[in-house]
Order: C-alpha cells, then structure tokens, then sequence
C-alpha cells in the first residue's frame, strides 16, 4: 500500500478523472481503496513536521537568550529581544501573502505565536512579575487559539495543546479551575473534529483527561469529593476516562486512519483490561476498597459510565459488537462500586477478566478473527499465571485450575483447527 | 484561508495583549508608593524566564494571633483568595504588616494585595504571596543575590517596591544595608 494517503496519488486521480481517463465511480474506488479521503498518516507530512520542529527549537533558542537576562541593556532595548523577531514574523507572514504562499503565511505565524509566548516571559522577567504565573500561560495560548482555529493543522493543534496541558498541569496544582479550560478544549476538539489528525487525537486524550482531573481538584474541597491523602481515586478514575475516551473516538473513527483508530482502540482495551486483571489479586482489591472513600465517590464512575455509554450506543451499538461487549463488561466491573459488601469486589473482577477472555475467544471463533481468538487465550493464560502467584482458596484447588486451563487451551486450538484451519 | 483582514485581526489582538501586559506590568512603577521591604530568599530556575530569587517577606508567614485581623480560625479560603496586607512604616523606614485582612478598613498605612497560597482550619497561620516574590537577574547576579540573603548578620537586604492605591505591588529595586 505504497500509494496510502498519498497526495501525489490524490492530484493524479483527479487529473484522471478530468481527463476521462476513469469514471467518477472508479475514481471514488481508487479513493477509498488507498484511504485518500482520510488523515493523512503523521509522518508523511514530513517536511512540514521537520519546518516546525526548525521553528520550535529557533524558538527555544529565544527562550534561552531571554533567560540569560540582560539586566544591563535598558528596559526598551530588552524588550526588542522579543519584539523584533515576533514583528519579524508578522512582516514575513505579510510578505508570504502577497506572494500567495499560503504555506509560508502559516509557517511565519506559527514562529509569531510561539515568540509571542517569549514576549511575556520577556515582560514578565523585566518586571518582576511572580503572582501567578499560569496565567502567562492561559494568555500565550488564548493569543494563539484564534490562529490554531484558522489554520487547524498538525503544528498549531499540537503545540498549543502541550501547552494547554503544561497549563493545565500548573492549574491543577494548585488547585485552580479557569472555566476557559473548557473553551479552549472545545475549540481544539472543534479543530480535530473538523481536521482529523492522529497525534492530535492522542494528544488531545491527554488534554481531555487534564482538563477532568482539574476540574475534579477543584471541586474535590467543596464536594468531600475524596480524601487528598489518597491516589486510589484517579486509578478509577482513570480506568473510567480511558472508557470514556474511547467511545469519543467513534466520533471520528470514520475520518482516521482504521489501522490507527484499531491501534489506539487495542492500546486502551488493554489498558482497561490491565486495570480489571490487577483486582483479581484480593490483596490489591482490598488495599483499594479499605482507602477509598466510596460512599462519596460513587456517582462519578456512574456519570462517566453514563456519558460514554449514551455515546457508544449512539454512534458504535449498530454496527460494532465487540466494542460494545467490551463496555458492558468494563461497565459491570465498574458498577462494582455500588456493591457494599467488600467481599465481592476481587470475586466481580475475576468474574469480568474471565468473561471478557472467553468471549474474546469465542468472538474469534465465530467471527474468523485469529486476532481477537488469540489475545482471549493470552487473556486467559496471563488470568491463570496470576492465580499461580496469588492462590485461589489452597495449592490443590488453584493446580487442578490451571490444570484445566493448560487442557483447555490445547483444546481451544485443536478447536479452530478443525473450523478454520482446514 | 485567505481572508486578509482576518489575518490583520489576529495579528492586532496579539500585539494589542502586549501592549495591555505592558501597561499592567509597569503602571505601578509609575503611580505607585515606594515601601522598603526587608527580604530573605533563595535562587531557582524558570524554564521560561531564567534564574530568579525567590524572595520572602516579613508578611509572606503570618499568625493570626498576633496581628489585627478580621480572618478567624475557622474560616478556609482557597488558593488565589484576595487578602490585603496593611503596612506601616518603622522609625527605621522599614515596612511591618500590622494588619492582615478579607475586607480591608478605611486607613492611612498602605494596604498591598496579596493572594493567599496556604491556610488551615483552626490553625492561625496563613502564607501569602503579593506577587513579588520572585528577582529575576542574570544566574551570576542571583546566586550574589542568594549568597547576600544567607548573610543576614552581617548585611540586610531590602526590596523596594511600589504600590498602587489598589494595592498592586512591583519591585522597584534590590537595596543594602550593612
């Protein structure tokens, strides 16, 4: 698949078409067949990722020189160590224009923007300024937004989202909620919706989660959110954004890459299922639930599942099974939290663990897919390995298990042998 | 994509957010009333702005018990809560806090705004920052600086700031007393 994405490949198909050479429907055939209708993988963009990158280290270069703090020269001559590179830019983006190279109009503001920042590090330096730095932060990026909204591509989207989340990061820490944090995440979920781009999305998964923890900070000391002394939480909380995001991404499934979307998709199941396999372990399970502070927290696992449920059954229900069958059991393993007897929570993980392994063999059974037969009887086998470190009830009763295991696994082969292999 | 005045638009907002930093950076270096601040501190690095001292004053720590204030034990405030900081000057010329306020009374000291970093329920203790609590120097001239604050015994160093009638506050300079 040499020709995937290809844009030559895309200005040839049209040549083409108008041409004669092809009719629309076989034009449309070649468009689909080579995925020229979806985002591009990132790193055939090379020569723009490696422009941007030239102008991100030229831009750190700045931010040293600045550092170095030229106490000597006079307030105005300081300050155009910072203005004369970022007018600079403004004067190359009008240059670009003129001349019609769209490219380098975006290329120069993307240099303006980033220099931007430089300049209120550049103020804030001059004049001593310590109250609140993150702020400096919010103003670099709300100057840059309108621009990552202009142009939305990958340079834009990608940097101003690391630095949204650098921000996000300061603000958490401190235990502060600016309700621009969710302006901003809008306008840069608007951008990837709009123009999708695959370490955008990863990226912004990361911004999302940033976002939530933040805001979860910030309420925790007016809701009796949780006990601050405790972490617990955010591995539950994580476990349950790592679902959430996951149904976000149907969102754009269908203008992404699919072996991406599969990718990221397999990436975050196993997440899920990492998380699930840790509480089969009593020990785990109940250092978890003796720190947690359930009775407060419950309706968080509720309102996530809620929101990412409504969005799977909207978008994904009718036409993927196996994502859906991987809700229900993430879902029931999360539902737990509402169970008051402790007892029960290691028994309903060992429960969820083994149900998703057998059904992920038995999907691959029946749907001819060796991928997902195969990653059920891995499922199963690392289950059994985890029961050989940590006993189910005695030595006898936890042998004769992976006795069975061992047995059933050989059986399982011969099993789709026999369908598929012949 | 190729809308002109678009571009332009961008273009003036972002300069217009520098010239309006500019202005609320330097008014009150203009407009402010100069106080001398004793001082203590350390050097550190920012990665955006380079090496600065750390400074701490006199009302950076504060017990309530021991300073008119209408802040009691038993109420908690969030990070970022505005507190105001009155400030009289000694026979020295030296600026103490003698008042730490939520609502801060007609008088003549000078009151400075300070937002508050740490407070705890039925404890009299409170930490706050006025915003100027960071030097920013070249690394020579801060590590000076940090050398000079860890010899208080010998020499005193103060802050002389500016501050507004609001209360907003900016270094003016680094002084020395032997």
């Amino acid at each position: 698949m040499a020709f995937k994405h290809s844009d030559t490949l895309r200005k040839e198909i049209a040549l083409w078409l108008a041409e004669g050479l092809i009719s629309e429907e076989q034009a449309q055939k070649l468009i689909e067949r080579y995925e020229l209708d979806k985002a591009q993988v990132w790193y055939k963009d090379s020569g723009n990722i490696l422009k941007a990158l030239a102008i991100l280290l030229v831009t750190m270069g700045i931010f040293l020189v600045i550092s170095a703090n030229w106490e000597s020269i006079p307030t105005f001559g300081r300050m155009m160590l910072g203005l004369v590179p970022l007018l600079a830019a403004y004067a190359v983006s009008f240059y670009c224009y003129q001349k019609e190279d769209w490219k380098g109009v975006e290329l120069a503001l993307y240099f303006a923007s980033l220099v931007f920042g430089a300049n209120i590090a550049l103020q804030s330096q001059i004049f001593h300024i310590s109250s609140y730095f993150p702020n400096g932060l919010l103003f670099w990026i709300l100057a840059a937004m309108p621009l990552v909204l202009y142009f939305r591509s990958a340079m834009y989207v990608l940097s101003f989202l690391a630095l949204y989340v650098l921000w996000l990061g300061f603000q958490t820490e401190f235990e502060q909620f600016n309700v621009i944090s969710l302006l901003i995440l809008a306008s840069f979920g608007l951008v990837l919706y709009r123009n999708p781009q695959q370490v955008g999305t990863v990226f912004f998964g990361f911004a999302l989660y940033g976002c939530l923890v933040n805001l979860v900070v910030y309420l925790r000391r007016d809701l009796g959110f949780f006990d601050s002394s405790s972490f617990y939480f955010f591995v539950s909380f994580t476990a349950a954004f790592v679902l959430f995001y996951q149904s976000l991404l149907l969102l754009v499934r269908e203008r992404l890459s699919e072996i991406f979307i599969r990718q990221l998709s397999s990436l975050l199941r196993l997440i899920l299922v990492f998380w699930v396999f840790l509480f089969t372990f009593p020990e785990i399970a109940d250092d978890f639930y003796r720190s947690w502070g359930k009775a407060t927290t419950w309706y968080w696992e509720v309102y996530i599942l809620a929101i990412s449920g409504t969005v799977l059954f909207l978008f994904l229900a009718p036409r993927n099974l196996e994502s859906l069958v991987n809700w229900l059991i993430s879902a029931f393993f999360f539902a737990t939290f509402l169970v008051t007897d402790d007892s029960w929570y290691c028994f309903i993980a060992n429960l969820s663990f083994l149900a998703y392994a057998i059904w992920k063999i038995y999907h691959g059974m029946t749907s001819h897919d060796k991928a997902s037969f195969m990653w059920g009887v891995f499922y199963l086998l690392v289950w059994a390995v985890g029961k050989y470190l940590a006993l189910v009830a005695d030595y006898a009763t936890t042998a004769i298990i992976l006795i069975v295991c061992g047995v059933g696994t050989y059986f399982i082969n011969k099993l789709w042998d026999k369908r598929h292999e012949k | 994509m190729k809308n002109k005045n678009l571009l332009l638009g961008i273009i003036i907002l972002q300069i217009g957010l520098l010239i309006g930093m500019f202005v609320s950076f330097f008014y009150p270096l203009w407009f402010g009333t100069a106080v001398k601040l004793r001082v203590g501190g350390y050097d550190p690095r920012d990665i955006f702005r380079g090496n600065y001292t750390q400074l701490s004053y006199n009302f950076s720590n504060l017990y309530l018990d021991s300073i008119s204030t209408d802040i009691t034990t038993k109420q908690i405030f969030r990070f970022g809560d505005e507190i105001y900081v009155e400030l009289k000057p000694s026979k020295e010329g030296e600026y103490q806090p003698v008042g730490v306020w939520e609502n801060p009374p007609q008088t003549e000291n000078v009151l400075l705004k300070t937002t508050l970093r740490d407070n705890y329920y039925n404890y009299p203790y409170i930490t706050l920052s006025a915003g100027i609590e960071s030097y920013f120097s070249s690394p020579q001239r801060a590590l000076a600086l940090e050398k000079d604050l860890q010899n208080a015994d010998s020499l005193k160093v103060f802050v002389i700031a500016r501050i507004t009638k609001g209360g907003i506050a900016r270094i003016e300079r680094i002084d020395y007393e032997r």
